[in-house]
């Protein structure tokens, strides 16, 4: 004999229920107020802004290495790299951000990103690097405080642009705002960090991947916090 | 929602008429206060007001109301664990809430008490799916989390829920 499953028929209890006069009137008075159309930018709109963000950045720091005459062939390689990873970016907004909460790339898949891409960049600055320290030479005097210099610098103009594409993308995600936040953080520090390499001085591993990488997990946990924020309703 | 973002008044009617109860029935099962229920209704219609230049065009706009009312309940839940217990008026501390009634008499009141006796997490994607009404895709965007995970704490809720309720069915 089968028992009877007591979750078949239950009584849910009603989805619905009515809010009282005095609140709808209330929410009506303040909803319909001068109400007027309030079209913001599109999300495609939201995007190329940051990416232009991003390409006003790269142009400043090519200005910055052509006018310190940096020596052209590393400059070349480092903006082709930069280039490059533009186009990263721009592929992680379009996946990441653009498409409407709700249809975006799964949290797994973004947890992914958050943390395999700023490792990636790292290994990728490792690579390209044209000089290797021994750990104490670097660690001690001048090599240690231009890295930090470095450093700040990046990570200023890399934090102007995250505020500016946290701005852009203000109360467009209630679903997840820290992590949108992050992702926009981690795109900002990619064209800081990328950005910097062009206009580096030093093309030596520990300065590459430390000055110029880690900004990136410092940004994408700086925009995890402000997007929490910044980007929910 | 778009004709609202355009501004035209009688679309915010036609939005509220069709999102409102549906909210005010989640907000009343997350807060189990009316009073606390309608405040949370007034701040997530306003935050979807302020918020309506932002709306993403294409979104689905129940789940993302749902999210913003479920945001804001999380927000004031926050403020009240760091706020001080107020007075009332002659110095007195406030009388302690009403307890839910220990022995259920009906089989709804059963299940009211077992829902209630489940883990957050597991009462949360039960009663997004199967009371307010949305997808697994859209509960798991509400939760900010994984459809398996919605599946699993749904799946898990309802084993619990069937163990109390088969002691409640069982003849004393």
């Amino acid at each position: 004999m089968t028992q009877k499953d007591p979750l078949a028929d239950l009584p849910w209890p009603g989805a619905t229920v009515t809010p009282s006069e005095t609140c709808s009137k209330a929410i009506r008075g303040v909803c319909t107020k001068s109400l007027c159309a309030q079209r913001g930018i599109s999300a495609t709109g939201r995007a190329l802004l940051t990416l232009g963000l991003s390409m006003l950045l790269l142009v400043y720091y090519t200005y910055y290495a052509v006018a310190e005459h940096r020596p052209s062939a590393v400059m070349r390689t480092a903006l082709l790299g930069a280039m490059g990873w533009l186009g990263a970016q721009a592929l992680l907004v379009f996946v990441t951000l653009v498409r409407p909460p709700g249809k975006r790339g799964s949290r797994a898949l973004r947890l992914g990103m958050l943390l395999s891409v700023p490792l990636l960049f790292i290994a990728y600055l490792g690579l390209v690097s044209t000089e290797h320290f021994d750990i104490a030479k670097f660690a001690h005097g001048y090599p240690a405080g231009h890295a930090l210099g470095c450093g700040l610098i990046a990570l200023f103009l890399g934090a102007l642009i995250a505020g500016g594409a946290l701005v852009a993308w203000r109360r467009t995600d209630p679903y997840n705002p820290g992590l949108s936040g992050a992702m926009i953080g981690m795109v900002a520090g990619l064209a800081s960090g990328s950005g910097m390499s062009v206009a580096c001085s030093s093309h030596e591993t520990f300065h590459s991947c430390i000055a110029h990488g880690a900004i990136v997990f410092v940004l994408s946990l700086a925009g995890f916090g402000l997007g929490r924020r910044l980007l929910a309703p | 929602m778009e004709r609202y973002v355009d501004g035209h008044a009688d679309a915010f009617d036609g939005l509220y008429r069709k999102l409102s109860s549906t909210l005010m029935g989640y907000l009343l099962r997350l807060t189990r206060n009316r009073a606390r229920a309608e405040d949370l209704l007034q701040i997530t219609f306003t935050k979807m007001h302020r918020a309506r230049a932002s709306y993403l065009k294409g979104a689905p706009v129940l789940p993302w109301a749902v999210a913003i009312a479920r945001r804001s309940f999380l927000d004031e839940r926050r403020a009240a664990a760091v706020r001080s217990e107020d007075l009332s008026a002659d110095g007195s501390l406030p009388e302690p809430r009403p307890e839910a009634p220990a022995l259920p008499v009906e089989m709804s009141d059963a299940l009211e008490i077992a829902l209630q006796k489940l883990p957050e997490s597991y009462r949360e994607a039960i009663e997004l799916t199967k009371i307010t009404g949305l997808s697994i895709q859209e509960a798991a965007s509400v939760l900010g989390t994984t459809e398996t995970a919605v599946k699993l704490r749904v799946h898990r809720g309802y084993n619990q829920l069937r163990k109390e309720l088969e002691s409640f069915q069982r003849p004393a």
